[in-house]
């Protein structure tokens, strides 16, 4: 395939290209690592091979960056390997490469250019020519109408709203304090958008993007998940018995414990699928993820909520925790199958 | 579209989805994997499942199947067989009259030399309609190395395994009904003096050995994955009590 002529086909923007990476207009930095973290492993990439750098620097990530379950959900989507897909916010590639394993031409955009140097030393490993990698911001680059079969959003939509770099697990800025807090929760800068818009825009611009028949594959938490009630972290901030709480006070106590507002905001089944809908997919399934989207053990369909078993959701290293787990899954979505708390959405969503 | 994925049971590289009808009944199996190690397992369990799908004359599964690989990806089409599958946490001589429709339906179907060996026997691999055997399914260890009557043993052996790790006691009525199993499995196929030493042991020596000369991962095997001490003592009550 000729690159550059089928990408002008997807991509509005011009872009550069430099050591098997298309540059675009620059975004946030998002990642799990630091950016001396970052710099130290990228430098002996070429010299050990992705995988051989990973295990010496950061042992701890291989299982997300390379255990087969991450693909339990994408698994559900009907892949053609004449399909286009674009994996929009593809980070190391933990989904982009298993994608292009099926043949399709893949895209796969990033805002942080780190995890793409990870991803382009993968590409190259694996001789990957159907896949192209372009770090750019999401919010900002120019898809063409109509030239996409799949979308992919993978834990990304959440992050869409974010406004500050996101060094995965330090939540925390400079603490502002009570009087400081209320203050800059009244006095929003001028521009300022609700996430819910941004979010909205962000889906209008992915809905042109795809085929008239095309699918827009997105996984994202549910902020009801029943373990937030039992006191389980809001993964986006790190902060406890939160995520179920109003907007408002959601930002009040995230000013005051980490010194920002809160962006990341994830929805119930009803506020999903009015998002979507309000961003013009008309056609929407939801698939619920357990014990959540990034290594689904099991995902079910609602008519398919009779082959929940608990021991989808036993995981924990603690035997007790292992056993509460087991047990309130097994009331919760086994007895009463109330999918309105399952800990994730895998969403199938559609324009016609 | 696939409904439902299930994960949590794959033993390997491969995902394992269900599409639903209309009613929201189980039509079709799907099995995708997008690895080159879960393209080769898929092969060769297509491989198996054609196989036994031909000795059971089942033609809808040969008419509907498609199987897809392209290096990496692999992914096909079954139908999905109704029905309910065997309860290993059940004490042995509960379990004695299915699995003497296992041990026949064995007989028929695995009967000539050019059989493969199922390599997961187990009960929760076998789809019962009442105490008749429906359908096998779960063929990703199947290979032509092990012991013909590796299987069988199996079979017998993990269901005493089990009851004995959820706390069953394993009843003289189970010993009876092993003793009564394993000589009509003698009488059919060529057991090694080995089995008699400790049939837990065994199979976990053959499953051992399948392991080295494949490559192939079959830890979760309960032989493997159970702590010695357990499968001894569950050999020592066979022993005792169990073996003719
Ligand atoms: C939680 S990670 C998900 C990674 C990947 N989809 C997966 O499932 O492994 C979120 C990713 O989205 C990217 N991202 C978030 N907002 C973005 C934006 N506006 N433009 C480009 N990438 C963005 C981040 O850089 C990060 O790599």
């Amino acid at each position: 395939m000729n690159t550059q002529t089928s990408l002008t086909d997807m991509i509005a923007d011009s872009l550069e290209l430099r050591d098997g990476i298309w540059y675009g207009e620059k975004g946030l930095y998002w990642s799990n690592l630091s950016r001396e973290d970052n710099q130290s492993y990228i430098r002996e990439l070429p010299q050990l091979g992705a995988k051989a750098t990973l295990r010496k620097y950061f042992p701890q990530h291989e299982e997300v960056i390379f255990s087969p379950k991450r693909m339990g959900g994408v698994a559900t989507l009907d892949l053609r390997p004449e399909d286009r897909i674009l994996d929009a916010g593809c980070m190391w590639g933990a989904l982009t490469v298993p994608l292009a394993y099926t043949g399709a031409q893949v895209v796969g955009i990033d805002q942080t250019e780190e995890s793409l140097k990870f991803l382009a030393q993968r590409k190259a490993e694996e001789g990957l020519e159907n896949l192209t990698l372009i770090n750019a911001d999401l919010k900002k680059i120019a898809l063409r109408a109509g030239s996409f079969d799949k979308i992919v959003l993978n834990g990304v939509l959440e992050w869409i709203p974010e406004v500050e770099n996101v060094e995965v697990n330090q939540f925390t800025t400079r603490r502002p304090g009570l009087w400081e807090s209320l203050r800059r929760l009244r006095q929003r800068p001028p521009g300022h958008q609700s996430p819910r818009e941004e979010q909205v825009r962000f889906l209008k611009k992915i809905a042109g993007a795809l085929k008239d028949d095309g699918v827009l594959y997105l996984a994202i938490e549910n902020r009801y998940d029943i373990y937030y009630f039992l006191g389980q972290k809001e993964p986006h901030c790190g902060i406890r018995f939160f995520s179920f709480l109003p907007h408002g006070l959601q930002n009040l106590v995230s000013l005051l414990l980490r010194g920002r507002e809160f962006r990341n905001w994830t929805y119930s089944e009803g506020g999903l699928r009015s998002l979507l809908r309000d961003a013009g997919f008309t056609n929407v399934d939801v698939l619920y993820g357990f014990p959540g989207y990034h290594f689904p053990e099991l995902v079910l369909q609602k008519e398919g909520m009779r082959f929940f078993r608990s021991a989808a959701m036993a995981q924990s290293p603690s035997r007790i925790k292992k056993a509460v787990k087991k047990i309130v899954s097994h009331t919760v979505f086994g007895i009463f199958k109330a999918r309105a708390l399952a800990p994730a959405f895998i969403v199938h969503a559609r324009k016609i | 579209m696939i409904n439902i994925i299930r994960n949590y049971l794959h033993k390997s590289q491969c995902q394992t989805g269900i599409a639903l009808t209309e009613e929201g009944r189980p039509r079709t199996v799907v099995r995708t994997t997008f690895s080159r190690e879960g393209a080769d397992i898929l092969r060769a369990e297509m491989e198996y499942l054609r196989w036994y799908a031909r000795q059971v004359a089942d033609e809808t599964f040969l008419n509907d199947m498609q199987v897809h690989v392209r290096d990496c990806y692999g992914k096909c089409q079954f139908p999905y067989h109704e029905g309910e599958t065997g309860d290993y946490y059940r004490p042995l001589h509960l379990n004695a009259g299915k699995i003497a429709a296992v041990v026949r339906h064995y007989g028929k179907i695995f009967a000539d030399d050019e059989a493969p060996v199922h390599g997961d026997f187990s009960l929760g691999n076998i789809i019962f309609k009442g105490d008749d055997v429906s359908w096998i399914i779960d063929w990703e260890n199947a290979n032509r190395c092990m012991p013909r009557c590796y299987d069988l043993i199996y079979l017998i052996t993990e269901n005493c395994l089990f009851c004995r790790l959820t706390g069953t006691r394993i009843a003289d009525e189970d010993t009876a009904a092993y003793r009564r199993l394993y000589r009509e499995i003698s009488d059919k196929y060529e057991i090694p003096a080995q089995v008699a030493d400790g049939p837990g042991q065994w199979c976990s020596d053959v499953v051992r050995r399948y392991m080295e000369k494949t490559g192939i991962d079959h830890s979760k095997c309960p032989f493997i994955a159970v702590e010695g001490k357990i499968i001894r003592e569950v050999d020592e009550i066979l022993k005792r009590n169990g073996l003719p």
